[in-house]
């Protein structure tokens, strides 16, 4: 920070001031940066000087065209107007590769590893990109910052989620960037994770390397970046430091929304605002004394998993009619076994699963859903060639006549009026928020008494998970029973009834959100021990962990 | 990394240059029968290979390369009937004449993305067959026969045929050791990724182009040889390209040994022993890559290798896992738990 660019622009005009920086310390350089994909404008009139071994963050909604200014800047895509430099080197023409090569490297979001490599090949191909050929030990070296020193051998295709990521990092880093750009690469990392993947961002800054990222987490900005670009629609809006723009009114309404503020989240239950809802509850025809004998879904000491490893342990967990129980734990804990679990897609191994008091542990996943189970999958899973309303469709049973169909469709248009308004369009191109409430629209067709949400929230701007989230109070106020799978803890205590963690296939709390709100017991319950210890470095140290449960479901 | 990289890195071509040697040995050996049969085992293997290479290795699936056998095997039997040139020239004409080809196609060909770039080298490998057809100076349908007195056969002609094979080898020996190779399955597991890391994909795939059409080319002058009446449906008929695809595949492409066992699995386990049943023959390839398909998917060599692996009691730790392996080696032993591995 400091110098000439610590002055806050919020107007587009000013932002003109911004690429009017001398260009002897500047890195990277884009001046009235302009894309169109078809006929919708993704970029148009974009300013960015960046200095050397700055680290700077672009933020907005999802879709204001943020992945795209990377991918401009990485010659992934060829921009329509403006330029790009890098020192004296004009990029805006150069292929990819060249503009690797010249040191500018880009991190995806979604990881691309060549499948059929082992890990270190994966590097390699990196390290090949520029300067002298890099020797086995260095490699070992960014392996090991990479915290991929353990799976170097091993093929990328049976890495998980997160080491692929830690992949999609590594190589990058491989190629000796002097420009890194990193597009969401901390989304979906929770805890001590997040601070490894800070960790490693602020060490790779401090070496020099300029830093540009793309980031939907508040304290990855907050704690790495000099500086923050804001973009909507295309276009930027605001640009400052990351203590100005996070009270920057504009950016509060199209970004950060109500939810960031220090008061809390717009559809946050708290402990008394819970009391509320649940005498709402009972207004829709759901008592008390009913939750309790009436449950919709009952697991009874479930142990899944795959092959060889048990994935979910000993799991035990009611879902009462019209409640909202969110499971919450790390990458690896065993969530998205549970979700499979659920749905027939995992087999379960021990234990017995109940719906609406019938026995299915043994049933087919098609079979559950006919029961009344909808299952949103991670990751929105929507059809991107079919328009909004063809997806919906789809969600509706087959022996379902027209004039019901529509008739859903009208009930999901109520808790999702941006479904109506986009009828006609391509999925694929919607935002990402639009698509996650597609997503959810179409488990709504099936008319379930329960939902089930694995994750709806990630990689979403603050704004679109608000909505979300009030939807989902919508939902629930009509009766359905909500299971959510969440990694964002804040906002799915903030909407639950109950509150389950897994850690390592385990149930390590079980309770209602209050005993979650504090950092350190939840930290506990993720990862079982507090923050203050070492990463432990064996397994042994961690099998000792607590399972704390505070009290069973009512 | 083993004690010793150099003997590690060295030793498969140590390995081929002592199998090239004894094969050579063996045409002065083995009599006619075995040497046509071995002449043709040895061209299918080299466009097995070749094939390997710009698919297994380069994710060029083509079905095209029965026209760089025409390339090749009319170039070389072309020059021999018009020219009077010595034969060795002919042979150096094949590589020639298929990498011309390859170059003035790759212009389009490489501008085609998976099926499309398939669907294009068919297209061109039945194209240039019916062209062959109408062309009266190279013979027209009927053909063009050799001078039998001015091509090698026999020992000379199996010879040829063994440093033509160890060619192809040594191509994929390198496609798997180098850097190159490395490169090229980089572009084959990701393109827009590859070339985002920096590596010029173009360049690589038209590498990758021109040096299997130079060896299948090769090939084809070897086919003519050994065919000595060479027509369009002989040397350029679609059954080239099938056989490469299905030798390499059965064996296991993305491999240096699997199209070795491939050739020898198809042509002379399937072709040559059900030769007298022609349908049966069909039948039973067709079953075969089913089976394949449903339960080796990567090959018939890389199976045997993990069956080995299992047997022998060990994980080899380069091994390329399959998709079930890799959720095995995703497990954990139960006692240490998932995270904990992850923080480690």
């Amino acid at each position: 920070m400091g110098g000439t660019l610590t002055c806050v622009h919020t107007s587009v005009n000013d932002m003109e001031g911004v690429a009017k920086v001398s260009t002897s310390d500047t890195a990277l350089t884009v001046r009235g940066l302009g894309k169109n994909f078809g006929g919708v404008t993704a970029l148009e009139g974009v300013d960015l000087a960046v200095r050397r071994a700055e680290a700077v963050a672009v933020i907005g909604p999802n879709g204001a065209g943020k992945s795209t200014l990377l991918k401009l800047i990485a010659g992934v895509h060829r921009r329509d107007s403006g330029s790009i430099h890098l020192g004296d080197h004009r990029l805006d023409r150069l292929p990819p590769h060249r503009i690797t090569r010249l040191g500018v490297a880009l991190a995806h979001q979604v990881p691309r590893p060549f499948h059929g490599l082992s890990v270190r090949d994966n590097v390699r191909i990196g390290a090949m990109a520029a300067g002298p050929p890099m020797r086995g030990p260095e490699i070992a070296d960014l392996l090991a910052l990479c915290r991929l020193d353990t799976k170097a051998a091993r093929s990328a295709d049976s890495l998980r989620v997160l080491d692929l990521k830690r992949l999609e990092v590594a190589r990058a880093l491989a190629t000796r960037p002097r420009v890194l750009m990193l597009d969401e690469v901390a989304a979906g990392l929770v805890g001590r994770e997040l601070d490894e993947a800070i960790d490693l961002i602020r060490q790779v800054h401090e070496r020099g390397t300029t830093v540009i990222l793309v980031e939907h987490i508040e304290r990855v900005v907050r704690e790495i970046v000099d500086r923050v670009l804001v973009l909507n629609w295309g276009r930027p809006i605001a640009h400052g430091t990351p203590a100005q723009i996070a009270v920057d009114e504009q950016v509060r309404a199209v970004y950060l929304g109500d939810s960031s503020s220090p008061g809390g989240s717009a559809t946050a239950r708290s402990p008394s605002a819970n009391q509320d809802m649940r005498s709402v509850e009972q207004d829709t025809a759901v008592t008390a004394s009913q939750r309790g004998t009436d449950d919709v879904l009952v697991l009874d000491g479930v142990t899944s998993g795959y092959g060889d490893m048990v994935a979910l342990r000993d799991f035990s967990l009611r879902l009462g009619r019209g409640q909202i129980v969110t499971v919450l734990g790390a990458n690896g804990a065993g969530k998205s076994t549970l979700c499979g679990t659920l749905m027939g897609t995992v087999a379960t191994r021990t234990g017995r699963i109940t719906a609406f008091g019938r026995d299915i542990t043994r049933l087919p996943a098609h079979e559950r859903a006919r029961l009344g189970i909808a299952y949103c999958q991670e990751g929105r899973r929507v059809f991107g060639d079919l328009t909004v309303a063809e997806n919906l469709r789809l969600g509706a049973p087959l022996s379902l006549g027209r004039g019901e169909v529509e008739g859903r469709m009208e009930r999901v248009h109520t808790v999702f009026p941006v479904l109506a308004e986009r009828a006609g369009q391509r999925a694929g191109t919607m935002s990402g928020g639009q698509q996650q409430m597609l997503a959810v629209g179409r488990a709504l067709m099936a008319d379930p008494s329960v939902l089930i949400c694995d994750e709806i929230s990630l990689g979403l701007a603050p704004v679109a998970i608000d909505a979300l989230y009030r939807a989902l109070a919508e939902i629930n106020a009509q009766g359905v029973a909500i299971l959510l799978v969440e990694q964002n803890v804040k906002r799915a205590l903030g909407i639950c009834d109950h509150a389950v963690v897994l850690s390592r296939g385990r149930v390590s709390y079980q309770g209602g959100s209050a005993g979650l709100l504090d950092d350190a017991d939840l930290d506990a319950a993720y990862f079982g021990t507090d923050t203050t210890d070492a990463p432990a470095s064996t397994g042994a140290s961690h099998s000792g962990s607590p399972a704390r449960t505070t009290g069973e479901p009512s | 990394m083993t004690p010793t990289p150099t003997l590690r890195r060295w030793w498969p071509a140590l390995a081929l240059l002592l199998a090239t040697l004894v094969c050579f040995a063996l045409g002065g050996v083995l009599d006619h029968g075995a040497l046509d049969l071995g002449v043709t085992l040895l061209c299918y293997l080299a466009i097995a290979q070749a094939w390997n290479v710009l698919a297994g290795f380069g994710g060029l699936v083509s079905l095209g390369a029965a026209a760089f056998v025409a390339a090749g095997g009319y170039a070389a039997a072309l020059l021999l009937v018009h020219t009077g040139l010595s034969w060795p020239l002919a042979v150096v004409a094949a590589p020639v004449a298929a990498m011309l080809l390859a170059l003035l196609l790759s212009a389009a060909l490489l501008r085609l993305r998976g099926d499309y770039f398939s669907i294009g080298t068919l297209a061109i490998a039945i194209a240039l067959q019916a062209l062959i057809r109408n062309w009266d100076w190279a013979g027209g349908a009927s053909g063009v026969s050799l001078p039998v007195d001015s091509v090698p056969s026999g020992g000379n002609l199996f010879q040829l045929a063994v440093i033509v094979a160890a060619l192809a080898m040594a191509l994929t020996l390198h496609a798997r050791h180098s850097d190159f190779g490395l490169r090229l399955a980089a572009i084959r597991d990701n393109e827009p990724a590859a070339a985002g890391l920096g590596v010029a994909v173009r360049r690589h795939q038209l590498a990758a182009l021109l040096l299997s059409s130079a060896i299948t080319g090769l090939a084809g002058a070897v086919v003519a040889f050994q065919f000595v009446v060479i027509s369009p449906d002989g040397v350029a008929g679609v059954s080239w390209s099938l056989n490469a695809v299905l030798m390499a595949v059965v064996g296991g492409a993305g491999t240096v040994l699997g199209p070795l066992l491939g050739v020898v699995v198809v042509y002379y386990g399937l072709t040559r022993g059900l030769q007298n049943e022609q349908t049966l023959s069909l039948v039973i390839e067709g079953v075969l890559l089913i089976l394949i398909v449903r339960f080796a998917p990567q090959g018939v060599w890389p199976m045997l290798c993990r069956v080995a692996r299992r047997l022998l009691g060990r994980r080899s730790p380069s091994g390329r896992p399959t998709a079930d392996r890799g959720d095995e080696e995703e497990t954990v032993p139960s006692g240490t738990e998932p995270l904990a591995v992850d923080l480690a």
